[in-house]
């Protein structure tokens, strides 16, 4: 035995680790191999000396570090009883209180010899098969830890995924106030992307920001067909009031396209990001996860956009309605009147433009 | 429809309800579809009364998150509240209508009630403030009080203070709106009400700027003793409206300083 222990002390003493703090790397090691019965002893005489030092003494790190992991050791079942009554001894000497000592978790992931160990006290057969039951058990638990660390590893790469989605190519808008400084993403347009911009665009995209222009181009302009009211006949021909509403319509919508569907997919895809990653946490297919992205965040953001753009698409409706009309008669009631049916026939068809431009937009 | 309205009347049993709508599969996804799919009925105002209830109880659901301090922040993070902008600005008085603004006035006032500058300042970058102006002018006492009470609380805070006397144009707006909401009380005084009334106030002279505006644009109600008889057993009430009666006079009767606030120039 005394040899056993010298061979330790001195495999362990060219590591240049303090003499105590080596107490734990030989515990392991004697745990693992049956060695306890020498090594706590050892241990323990280490260690009584601590009191008395100033460094040392508890509650030193180091040293409630060796004490925790005794406390663990203390409390293995079927512990011989002179090495329960070893550590008791090791802690009254040190005015250490073991019930006050969070017991350390380092040895649950190892597995002891339990043939002939004579640590624990194994007289019946039943406590042999306790053993071998707790090791079969242990082995269980690394299993699940596996698992664990599966699922941690799908949940890590979702961001990955929604990365493609958190930034949308959503260009700065110089024309957004301030108050809408949150929903502004980064600009996304490369030079190539401007330099193919032909001549009568690039004159468009010196007047207003090129997200305009681009969002224009989403705009399903086929499905543009205002109605007009035949109520209006007695008003005028027809055919006046259609280009009216149609030029009107397509002012209105290309002023207020730009923050409406810029905030509406802004909150759209700063939602679905939260609600994907909290619900698919543990999803491991990326097409699955794609695709609910893709329907969660096209409805949102088609939805929002139309409640969002109806109030901004009314007043700049009126106003532009307001001026074209007004180089037909100049009677202020009549003007009214012909707003109010133009408008009210026709806001849903800009509503649902502006929906369809924001879902459009919102797609990668 | 009737397992929503089920969780919706049991909610005071579930101690961590909130926990469980947050991370159960799709809940919250499902709650945000009951809210969304209702959009086309604000305008033309189409909404049933059965459509209403409904939103009201997937919004109730959603104030139980809201109010939970474990998930109170994923639901500002979600952005959440911006779902309900499109409901506090609807003007209908009709009673599906007043009771869907005060459901939502409900979820922002849970979030508010912690006193949280993040929470006010998520508010304030989403134009809240002109929406609970808007249902302090035409919501009934309820919301007029629910609105009052997170205007209270925005202005409590001092990015709140300063967003609202940043300029002439946003304090004008409020003073009006709290001006809308002491006119109406002049028959029927609410109590409860007129103190968050009061605090608006005495938290606004705070700032140089609102002081002097004061002056000029608070109530003559609160100064005439219209309200005398409202607060006369509520010592609190009485308390706060001496203290905005005392600051508002002590600044004319100053001398210098109340010369100096009378010239300070505004906007």
């Amino acid at each position: 035995m005394c040899n056993t222990i010298t061979k330790i002390m001195q495999h362990y003493a060219s590591i240049c680790f303090p003499i105590r703090q080596s107490c734990l790397l030989i515990c392991f090691q004697a745990y693992e191999k049956g060695l306890m019965i020498a090594v706590i002893p050892f241990t323990s005489k280490i260690l009584e000396p601590c009191r008395s030092s100033i460094a040392y003494r508890p509650p030193n790190p180091w040293t409630m570090g060796i004490l925790s992991l005794l406390a663990e050791i203390y409390n293995l079942p079927n512990l011989k009883m002179n090495l329960k009554f070893e550590i008791e001894v090791l802690f009254k000497n040190l005015d250490v209180d073991l019930k006050d000592v969070n017991p350390t978790s380092l040895l649950k992931d190892r597995v002891c010899e339990v043939e002939g160990n004579p640590d624990f006290s194994n007289k019946d057969v039943a406590a042999s098969q306790t053993q071998i039951s707790s090791g079969i058990s242990r082995s269980t638990n690394h299993v699940e830890l596996q698992s664990v660390i599966s699922s941690t590893s799908h949940a890590v790469s979702l961001p990955n995924v929604l990365n493609q989605y958190a930034t949308p190519h959503l260009p700065s808008n110089s024309m957004v106030e301030d108050d809408n400084v949150a929903f502004m993403m980064p600009k996304h347009v490369s030079s190539h992307t401007l330099t193919q911009v032909s001549p009568s665009e690039t004159a468009l995209a010196s007047q207003s920001p090129f997200s305009l222009t681009q969002l224009v181009k989403l705009i399903p302009h086929d499905e543009i067909r205002c109605k007009i009211s035949s109520k209006l006949g007695s008003l005028g021909r027809q055919l006046q009031y259609s280009k009216i509403m149609d030029t009107a319509l397509d002012k209105a919508i290309k002023e207020i396209l730009c923050p409406v569907v810029e905030k509406s997919v802004g909150t759209a895809i700063q939602n679905t990001k939260k609600l994907i990653l909290k619900d698919y946490a543990l999803e491991s297919d990326n097409n699955t996860i794609k695709s609910s992205v893709h329907s969660i965040a096209r409805t949102i953001a088609g939805n929002l956009a139309y409640a969002n753009c109806k109030e901004p698409l009314c007043v700049a409706l009126t106003d532009h309605l307001q001026s074209q009309i007004q180089t037909l008669t100049s009677n202020n009631k009549t003007i009214k009147q012909l707003i109010d049916v133009l408008i009210n026939d026709n806001l849903d068809l800009g509503c649902r433009i502006i929906k369809s431009v924001a879902m459009c937009k919102v797609s990668p | 429809m009737q397992l929503l309205e089920t969780i919706f009347q049991k909610r005071e049993m579930f101690q961590n309800l909130a926990l469980l709508l947050w991370n159960s599969f799709g809940i919250v996804a499902s709650l945000l579809q009951e809210i969304i799919v209702v959009y086309p009925a604000l305008s033309p105002p189409t909404l049933s009364l059965g459509a209403s209830n409904r939103v009201c109880n997937a919004l109730a659901l959603l104030q139980c998150i809201a109010s939970h301090s474990e998930t109170r922040t994923h639901f500002l993070q979600a952005r959440i509240p911006l779902y309900l902008c499109a409901f506090l600005e609807t003007d209908d008085k009709a009673k599906q209508f007043e009771y869907l603004r005060l459901t939502s006035l409900g979820v922002i006032g849970a979030l508010v009630k912690v006193d949280d500058p993040k929470i006010i300042n998520f508010l304030l970058e989403n134009e809240f403030v002109p929406l609970c102006l808007h249902n302090m002018t035409i919501g009934s006492e309820l919301s007029k009080t629910v609105a009052t009470f997170i205007t209270e609380k925005i202005v409590v805070d001092d990015a709140g203070l300063a967003y609202v006397c940043a300029n002439a144009d946003r304090f004008y707006a409020v003073g009006a709106a709290l001006a809308t909401v002491v006119t109406s009380m002049v028959d029927q005084p609410s109590k409860r009400l007129l103190k968050h009334v009061i605090r608006c106030y005495l938290r606004m002279s705070e700032n140089p700027r609102g002081f002097a505006a004061l002056q000029t644009c608070l109530p003559p109600q609160l100064k005439d003793g219209t309200f005398n008889s409202c607060l006369r057993d509520d010592p609190s009430g009485r308390h706060l409206h001496q203290q905005l009666l005392v600051k508002m006079t002590s600044g004319k009767k100053g001398g210098g300083a109340g010369n100096s606030a009378g010239r300070m120039s505004w906007g």
